[in-house]
């Protein structure tokens, strides 16, 4: 599996990173700091696996996820995000994407990767 | 002054964040509305330098709900307004129906209970982070000219998060500050220093 993490926060995406790779030694993992850099990464090559942040400076999660839908990406989509509002969920559950509340934990992860279908369970 | 790192200041920030969202979803559900929340900055200045950091001038009339706490590390925790701000904040938490005689009477107490709200779930984030407890006091309302309120609060060094939020078409501009003295501060400085060793 390949998985983009996109996050503002270098200390979230090295944890993702961390967690995933510990349940999954033989998966790849990529990290974007922005939603340009994500764009750029996805149209070189495809991820079955991303995990966005909300918000960030310049584009945010939700844009982003409607981005790389139009630029063709096919793999399955979460948002993470410290932003837990009612409102926030339900524009997450209308883009059809599942939403995993922060902080970044073991816990949390492994409940991202469950909810994109990848649980280890 | 503390120097941090780049990736110090990062996992706070992070903190923060959860802080901030938590606090935003009790908030949202108070009035109604989604909170619209912008991505926050932290800084870390001395006290002196503060309130250029805010934008503000000595002479600015401000409002701060202050939250002493204590724990691992103790402090005083400020959540920050301007007075015409405050007013804002106030209007969007209150009831539409409120008269702005009855407002009068409700103000500090609404201003207070945001002020705990977000103070006390920035804590919990930070204290969760750092696997430490930091326990919140009563916490009280502070008004007056920027340079008298700040000159009454102990500690020398500060730690900064401005927040943009927005609630029912009003921006409000908030900062959440940290008191610490030097001591404190290098406490806190060392505690997240194990946080990431520990996961990094």
């Amino acid at each position: 599996m390949k998985v983009l993490v996109v996050d503002d926060s270098k200390v979230a995406r090295t944890i993702i990173r961390a967690v995933i790779l510990d349940q999954h030694p033989d998966w790849s993992v990529s990290e974007a700091p922005n939603a340009a850099e994500a764009l750029a990464l996805a149209a070189r090559e495809p991820f079955d696996i991303f995990s966005i942040d909300i918000n960030m400076p310049g584009v945010d999660g939700f844009t982003l996820v409607e981005q790389l839908r139009a630029q063709g990406a096919q793999g399955r989509m979460a948002l993470f995000s410290a932003n837990v509002q009612e409102p926030v969920r339900q524009r997450a559950a209308d883009l059809g994407v599942a939403f995993i509340s922060k902080p970044v934990t073991p816990i949390s992860v492994t409940a991202l990767l469950a909810a994109v279908g990848c649980g280890t369970a | 002054m503390t120097d941090w790192s780049e990736l110090e200041l990062d996992a706070l920030t992070e903190a923060f964040n959860v802080g901030v969202g938590s606090a935003a979803a009790v908030l949202s559900k108070m009035v109604g509305a989604e909170v619209v929340l912008s991505v926050p900055e932290l800084r870390v200045v001395d006290k002196a330098a503060a309130l250029a950091s805010f934008g503000l001038a000595v002479s600015d009339r401000i409002c701060a709900v202050v939250q002493p706490y204590g724990g691992a590390f103790e402090s005083r925790a400020l959540l920050m307004f301007t007075e015409a701000r405050s007013y804002d904040l106030v209007r969007a938490v209150v009831p539409d129906y409120m008269t702005d005689m009855q407002m009068g009477d409700m103000a500090q107490d609404a201003l207070i209970e945001v002020g705990n709200l977000v103070l006390d779930a920035c804590l919990t984030a930070v204290g969760d982070l750092l696997a430490c407890t930091l326990t919140t006091r009563v916490p009280a309302l502070v008004k007056g000219e920027a340079g008298e309120v700040m000159a009454q609060m102990e500690g020398n060094e500060m730690m900064l998060l401005h927040m943009l939020f927005s609630i029912k078409d009003k921006n409000i501009d908030g900062y959440v500050g940290f008191l610490l003295d030097q001591q404190a501060m290098q406490a806190l400085q060392q505690a997240v220093a194990r946080f990431l060793s520990a996961h990094l």
